[in-house]
């Protein structure tokens, strides 16, 4: 198209209303498309905040993630079978296993008296061992506590 | 000409996305029929007379998620996913059908039958984005100050994701969960209890030590965050 044809379209448009009318009409309708192909292809639906997607896809992805979490906490609770028999705080310690790192943190509650200490980590190696734990293939990192809180 | 415009808008708000949206924001997910649960939630425990402990006592909402948790039953031999009855509040009026839930159910289920509110979503990352967009939520970081522990209340949500494996921003792979107790002394030391769905159990225990979490879910997630309420 040169530019005197472009010309006369504009001289046409403006001479009839309509046709004016009608290519604005195209133009949006176009516009509203293509924000309907983008929105479907990316997901997302960004309405500022909050965020918003489809319900169906919702579920989809958060089913995968449940599946995914799920196989993973199987594969902790196989490796550690006593992993979630661990011996609630009582008053001589509390004690919590780190599998990232292969250690047991506990808190002795001994009042930093060396006599005690050795006392409440015995207990503990043995309420350990009575739930499974082969307490020598493991790091304990321990905490003196004045006393149970 | 009116005419014409008149289309044009039915047109533009037929094809809007967010029209769509809201269509399906109304509807629950996997329904299906079953027999209903009508009465209170499950009792809360007793009252621990230790301040430090904070038991299920200030709402509903955790009574509600352990009702609700122990209905659940395991589908394809490893999650409980499935919801057996429907699950229904006559203070609040509100019915909980019985059908398949992910994680999130149990939030909005729990929330809605205490007669309060969640952010509807069925993702876990979404509802964590708009948790602060409901009247009085907020959301605090418990990777950033662990120290946050401390304002942690049961019925709040738990929300666990990755670092990585973002889609626009959020984190795609995502869990959350509701706490139903909390047992944290002034050194950091103790436990949450938690209450779950479309998980291999219904609930787990969390174990905190001088403020670091460690125990599940560390091992897998990442960065933690607790949607209190209002």
């Amino acid at each position: 198209m040169n530019n005197n044809q472009l010309t006369q379209a504009l001289l046409l448009l403006r001479k009839n209303p309509k046709y004016l009318l009608g290519l604005l009409i195209i133009i949006f309708l176009f516009v509203i498309f293509l924000i309907s192909v983008i929105t479907s292809l990316t997901g997302f639906v960004k309405k500022g905040s909050p965020l918003e997607l489809p319900e169906t896809k919702q579920i989809e992805i958060q089913q995968q993630a449940d599946e995914e979490f799920s196989k993973q906490i199987n594969l902790i609770e196989s490796k550690y079978p006593w992993y979630e028999n661990l011996p609630e705080k009582n008053n001589k310690y509390f004690v919590a296993f780190d599998e990232k790192e292969q250690t047991f943190y506990v808190s002795l509650y001994s009042n930093n008296n060396p006599a005690l200490n050795g006392e409440y980590k015995n207990q503990l190696y043995l309420d350990l061992e009575k739930i499974g734990v082969a307490t020598q293939s493991y790091k304990f990192n321990f905490t003196q506590r004045a006393s149970i809180q | 000409m009116k005419r014409l415009l008149f289309v044009l808008l039915v047109f533009s708000i037929a094809f809007s996305p967010h029209a769509s949206a809201f269509a399906q924001s109304a509807s629950p997910f996997f329904k299906d029929r079953a027999t209903t649960i009508v009465g209170s939630a499950e009792p809360n425990p007793s009252t621990n007379p230790n301040p430090s402990i904070r038991p299920p006592s200030q709402s509903d909402v955790p009574s509600w998620a352990a009702t609700f948790a122990s209905n659940l039953e395991i589908t394809n031999g490893e999650t409980y996913t499935h919801l057996r009855q429907a699950i229904t509040n006559p203070a609040t009026s509100v019915t909980i059908s019985a059908g398949n839930y992910v994680c999130t159910g149990l939030v909005r289920s729990a929330f809605r039958l205490a007669g309060e509110t969640a952010p509807q979503n069925s993702l876990a990352s979404l509802m964590q984005h708009n948790w602060k967009s409901i009247n009085g939520g907020e959301l605090i970081n418990y990777t950033q100050d662990n120290r946050l522990l401390n304002r942690v209340q049961p019925g709040d949500a738990f929300f666990q994701m990755y670092r990585g494996n973002f889609i626009d921003g959020f984190a795609e792979h995502n869990h959350v969960s509701i706490v139903y107790s909390i047992n944290v002394d002034a050194n950091g030391d103790g436990t949450i209890v938690t209450r779950e769905a479309n998980a291999p159990k219904t609930s787990y225990t969390v174990r905190f030590q001088n403020w670091q979490m460690r125990s599940y879910p560390s091992g897998y997630f990442d960065v933690f965050l607790f949607g209190l309420r209002k």
